[in-house]
């Protein structure tokens, strides 16, 4: 072994994930993907498993799921911050959660200027599951640990927590603290049948909430933690009722 | 930096990063000696080192006598070590790595020359699982688990052995957390796994891996023994990918089994000497990544891995089949 740049090792499983991602995508679609800027730490993963290749024919499949079987209805989109971290707390969400993650992750690539990918943290026992725990890696989910929250707001990532406002914790809103990152309170709630047999989905985004404004310049303390964590968790709960619009 | 040169002690200085530690030692002019401890016989690679700033000693440091003969020798007592590097506990076989770190750190703790213990040790301590994380820092939970291999449970005991030596007011230490090292001759699983011909991976699986090369391992140990510091730190390389990537470009055959099959057929692979991989060191490593948190070794000690990993271009010798006439 020596010490050179690391080279690509041919995969032929890189090469049809392209040619999928390109066969399955509209044009526009395409270069909405191609200009997004997906986390790469040099070889084409990042640390929680995402493959870019990977990631791209998700999103393309995600896009087409989405064209073909449901109607978005999207207010609120233009409050989402278009740098930086942020974390998107759902109040309501429809189920299955996995569906309303892939919505909302259509949603907010087609809503920013400068195309984002969401980070979606679920339960760390589907990495138990052979091959679809692996895919759900390489696709950009993220395990659910208040640690990874922290890690991703440090990336400057968008995270969306499946579990909602049951999510928040102290830990979870110090880590947040740390890494910049307000909270965005998010609806997805299904509203009865669009034209065809697509399903209408309304997604709502609130005002992003800075933990730093809440502290208000008290110091970090545990008792004060514990006190904005229920501020913030009332507050983005009453900002925000499930398919009303903020 | 204090002032004074440093005077070294390495123990397993046979092993490929505790030589290579050595080596550089030797080329930094503020270490005044360094005395390499092995069991073994002095090797050829030693005898053209300068004598007089070099010095190896036949010493098993994991038995308690020749610990004792070693720090009583005249010759060793004359070079007034004051830094001990602490590699042999890595090493395979010799005796009760955890025993005998715990009499090293007496000997280092009454002799009053000897300042600073710097230990090897490995992210294996780490317990693996699927909440991990893929920030691991230096406080994640580490594996007591009591069906954890040997090996493992060996190796979490020498760390908090010296962990607990960090209560010393006469010892400063310094834990090393090596993310699996890569380089010639290294006995990391990860290694060992990635230099067989065949490589046994588990079905559905492919945990995220950043393994670091062995000369950023040797930089980080020469940083601490430069200017020494107290504390538990992880150290990982540049490169982060799936194992399955790395086992690519190494270019040797993945065997991909279920659960189940795996540990049979990787018993039976290795008994055929098709691969030096050692199902007994557990089949987590196949399946949980691990990755590193190194921001208190880039903060407080200025690591930052250096090597990328690369394998031969060609295949190993070993995997090449001869050609038929």
């Amino acid at each position: 072994m020596s010490t050179t740049t690391l080279t690509h090792p041919p995969d032929p499983g890189r090469r049809w994930r392209r040619w999928l991602t390109r066969w399955t995508a509209e044009p526009a679609w395409q270069e909405r993907l191609s200009r997004a800027r997906l986390p790469d730490e040099g070889l084409g993963y990042d640390r929680f498993g995402l493959e870019v290749e990977a990631a791209r024919l998700h999103l393309s499949l995600s896009h087409r799921v989405a064209a073909l079987g449901f109607e978005i209805d999207s207010q609120g989109g233009e409050r989402l911050p278009t740098s930086g971290p942020f974390i998107l707390t759902p109040t309501a969400m429809m189920t299955p959660l996995g569906l309303a993650a892939m919505l909302t992750g259509v949603d907010v690539m087609a809503h920013l200027p400068t195309p984002r990918m969401v980070r979606p943290l679920i339960d760390p026992e589907w990495a138990e599951v052979p091959w679809v725990g692996q895919w759900l890696s390489r696709a950009g989910f993220v395990w659910s640990t208040p640690e990874h929250v922290g890690s991703l707001a440090r990336l400057g990532q968008v995270t969306l927590l499946l579990t909602g406002l049951g999510a928040l914790s102290p830990k979870l809103v110090e880590l947040a603290l740390e890494g910049d990152a307000p909270f965005v309170p998010l609806s997805v709630v299904t509203a009865g049948r669009g034209a065809g047999l697509r399903r209408r989905v309304q997604i709502r985004y609130g005002r992003p909430m800075d933990v730093r404004a809440l502290l208000d310049g008290r110091a970090l303390t545990p008792n004060n933690l514990r006190v904005v964590t229920d501020e913030l968790q009332s507050r983005v709960s009453a900002r925000l009722e499930p398919g009303e619009a903020p | 930096m204090s002032d004074a040169r440093r005077r070294v002690l390495i123990t397993g200085v046979t092993g490929t990063v505790a030589r290579q530690l050595a080596e550089e030692l030797l080329l930094d002019p503020t270490v005044e000696k360094v005395v390499g401890v092995d069991t073994g016989e002095e090797p050829y690679y030693f005898r053209d080192l300068d004598r007089r700033r070099f010095l190896f000693k036949r010493t098993n440091v994991l038995q308690r006598r020749e610990l004792q003969n070693l720090f009583l020798a005249d010759d060793l007592r004359d070079a007034r070590v004051d830094t001990v590097v602490h590699a042999a506990a890595a090493a395979p076989g010799g005796g009760s790595a955890v025993e005998g770190t715990r009499l090293l750190l007496e000997w280092c703790e009454a002799l009053e020359h000897v300042r600073h213990v710097i230990y090897l040790s490995s992210w294996s301590v780490y317990h693996l699982r699927a909440s991990l994380g893929a920030h691991v820092n230096e406080r994640a939970e580490l594996n007591f688990a009591d069906d954890a291999p040997a090996s493992v449970q060996e190796q979490v005991d020498t760390d908090l052995a010296c962990r607990a030596a960090m209560d010393s007011e006469s010892l400063q230490v310094a834990i090393v957390r090596a993310a699996p090292i890569v380089g010639r001759n290294i006995n990391s699983p990860l290694n060992q796994l990635l230099e067989s011909p065949f490589c046994p991976l588990l079905a559905g699986f492919d945990p995220m891996v950043n393994p670091i090369h062995a000369r950023d391992v040797v930089g980080a140990l020469h940083r601490l023994v430069r200017r020494p510091q107290q504390g538990i730190f992880n150290v990982a390389g540049k490169d982060v990918a799936p194992l399955s990537f790395f086992a690519r470009a190494a270019r040797c055959r993945r065997v991909t089994l279920p659960a189940p099959l795996l540990k049979p057929v990787a018993r039976t692979m290795r008994r055929l000497k098709m691969t030096r991989f050692d199902e007994r060191s557990g089949l987590e490593q196949l399946k949980y990544g691990c990755l590193l948190d190194t921001s208190r070794a880039r903060e407080e000690l200025g690591f930052e891995p250096q090597f990328h990993i690369r394998f031969q271009p060609e295949a190993p010798t070993h995997v090449r089949r001869p050609k038929r006439r």
